[in-house]
């Protein structure tokens, strides 16, 4: 007999999955502080760092880089937000999701 | 391994990272409310999200810097693990496979078994599959302690215990969906830190053709920068990757490969976890595409380290695992290196994360559930799950304190265990695909390719039977295992009863099956869309590099 997820069962617990937090908040918000502190960092670069990147301004590039992708998918999760389905019994509920 | 010296930032760095971590598991715990939200993620997740944790666990620390060491050992031959021994599986288990486990309504690799043949090859492959859950999450623990030690210069046993309670506490709290909220940060961090220091490497040593140029000046030669070039059988010029086409085709990319991707429960799990089966075809399709672009992240850093460092390789000098580390020391600036060494720890614990989460699920619904304690609450097995999470870290603990005393066994274990996804593999293929398989064919097979997998292994590993190189023979233990299970799945078959026609109907292949399956409406939705794009890709890759 097998369990499909969510829903009415033997005991008093039922699914709480859809209260589930969006992802996209917590890695979006760590790229993008990820992104700031190494742009920031990136200002205070001596040039024996830049030399040992073999010239590239390694911590300009990739805070710039980390704060696109991280400032992208906070858009992203503004853009298509997670919607709280209404419990459904029986069913693998869970967030409903826009697209993908 | 080398010691990098990592600035205050880099540690705070860091630090977020760890913080970010706990805080899923605390806020995870909130959405959990039965075991199958525990153990399943409620099955409720989108694609993307199941999608990048199933690249990103098996994205472990001990991939990425072994697959920069083969790259410096074996040369563009590395790509083989990627491109052959790793797409095309994963390719099949969105297509073909997935659809299996959903019209059984399983919720786990080894209840397919259960529900296809009999309780015996359920309970074999739950306890083979739990056993090495345990070991490779203890292996992944030791290894991030050695890191942690040589890296940073923290106690070896104080790194074990530590960093063990840290999984276990977002593990235990939020469960699946701990797990893989965790994957999806790894895969970004990850890549974060690789990125970078595989553009600077390339740089440093003067770009892509100088690169090349000094490859070939190395022990590698010219055929250090092709994938299939010296892999005839026979070859006068072999390729440093030790194999020929045969083996690597055959072997790493149909058994050994398909074996791990479409059976291995800490991967299928992930795509279980999705919230249909739409998403959860797309789950491994949707994996494969980064995982195609890995190997420029692994690869060339290795091949990178290889020309750039004096004595890389050679007794004197760093060993092949020392690539990334190495790399990482030279080149990367207090800020980057931070988020490389955040890179490097996300890995190992994820390698952790992940067998811990898929030991949990298969020890609570399919050896407690079904056989230890049957008819209990649901309360009581969100709460085993839970136990089982504390029980299994806990000797994944003492696993990786042996591994420290007696790592040569280890890495034994780990060999031996991944023999057994050839086994595995066959018997799913012959009950998915043969309808008169028996119960006990299947059993007797399975067991029969575990035990002769098993003998094959020692032999070689005892010297009885030996072959030009290890990864070579790696196959030969695979195959010997894959073509025993299908003899006497066969045997066994012909001798008992057949299975009941009605009660598989729906888990077998046939043209009524197929047919039912729902189109998806969206077209670049479509799993045969996704995966036919991904293996042309591969194919185009293959050639290139060829």
């Amino acid at each position: 007999m097998t369990d499909n997820g969510a829903g009415t069962d033997t005991g008093a617990q039922s699914s709480r999955i859809t209260r589930l937090f969006d992802i996209r908040l917590i890695v979006g918000g760590l790229l993008t502080v990820y992104g700031v502190v190494l742009l920031v960092m990136s200002f205070w670069d001596s040039s024996e760092d830049i030399a040992k990147g073999a010239g590239i301004r390694l911590n300009l590039w990739t805070g710039i880089g980390l704060l696109v992708v991280g400032l992208g998918m906070l858009l992203w999760m503004r853009l298509a937000p997670l919607r709280a389905e209404p419990d459904r019994t029986g069913s693998a509920g869970g967030p409903a999701e826009p697209r993908a | 391994m080398l010691r990098l010296h990592p600035s205050a930032l880099d540690i705070v760095l860091l630090a977020l990272y760890f913080l970010t971590v706990l805080g899923i598991g605390f806020f995870a715990r909130r959405a959990v409310g039965t075991s199958a939200d525990f153990l399943l993620a409620g099955r409720s997740l989108p694609a993307w999200i199941t999608g990048l944790a199933f690249v990103s666990a098996n994205l472990g620390a001990t991939e990425i810097l072994g697959m920069a060491a083969n790259g410096a050992q074996y040369g563009v031959a590395t790509v083989h693990y990627y491109w052959v021994g790793a797409v095309p599986a994963m390719v099949f288990l969105g297509i073909v496979m997935m659809p299996f486990y959903f019209r059984a309504k399983v919720r786990s690799v080894p209840e397919f078994l259960k529900v296809r043949f009999n309780n015996p090859t359920h309970v074999l492959n739950a306890v083979v599959f739990a056993i090495s859950a345990v070991l490779i999450a203890g292996v992944n623990l030791y290894a991030l302690a050695i890191v942690l030690q040589a890296l940073l210069g923290i106690n070896l046993y104080l790194g074990i215990v530590v960093s063990a309670a840290f999984v276990l506490a977002y593990i235990g709290a939020g469960g699946l969906s701990s797990a893989i909220y965790g994957e999806v940060l790894q895969f970004f961090i990850i890549l974060a830190g690789l990125i970078p220091l595989s553009i600077a490497a390339v740089k440093n040593v003067g770009g892509f053709s100088a690169l090349a140029d000094k490859v070939t000046r190395t022990a590698l030669g010219d055929n250090g920068l092709h994938a299939w070039k010296g892999t005839g059988v026979g070859a006068v010029d072999p390729n440093p990757i030790g194999a020929n086409w045969i083996g690597i085709v055959l072997g790493l990319g149909f058994v050994l490969s398909f074996g791990y991707w479409t059976t291995n429960f800490a991967e299928v799990q992930r795509a279980l976890s999705a919230k249909d089966l739409s998403a959860a075809r797309r789950t491994p399709l949707i994996a494969a595409y980064p995982k195609l672009l890995i190997p420029a992240v692994t690869v060339i850093p290795g091949l990178v380290a290889l020309v750039a460092i004096p004595d890389f390789g050679t007794s004197s000098g760093l060993t092949y695992n020392d690539a990334i580390p190495a790399l990482m020391q030279r080149l990367l600036p207090s800020g980057v290196l931070g988020i490389a060494i955040t890179g490097l720890f996300a890995s190992f614990m994820a390698g952790v994360a992940a067998n811990v989460s898929s030991l949990n699920t298969v020890v609570t619904y399919d050896l407690v559930q079904p056989y230890l304690r049957r008819n209990r609450s649901d309360s009581f097995y969100l709460r085993t799950g839970r136990l089982v999470t504390v029980v299994g870290i806990v000797i994944a603990v003492f696993t990786a304190i042996l591994a420290s005393h007696f790592n040569n066994i280890m890495v034994y274990l780990q060999s031996l265990f991944s023999i057994f996804n050839a086994p595995i593999f066959a018997t799913f293929i012959l009950g998915m695909f043969l309808r008169k398989t028996s119960a006990w064919g299947g059993f007797w097979g399975l067991l029969a390719g575990v035990v002769s997998g098993s003998a094959t292994f020692f032999l070689f590993q005892t010297g009885v039977f030996s072959v030009a190189s290890a990864i070579y023979a790696t196959f030969i233990q695979a195959g010997v295992a894959f073509v025993v299970d299908i003899v006497v799945s066969l045997v066994v078959t012909a001798v008992t009863p057949k299975p009941d026609p009605a009660a598989i109907a729906d888990i077998v292949w046939s043209r009524r099956n197929r047919a039912s399956e729902p189109r998806d409406p969206v077209w670049w939705r479509r799993p045969v869309l996704l995966g036919g794009v991904v293996l042309a890709l591969g194919v185009v890759l293959n050639v290139v590099f060829a």
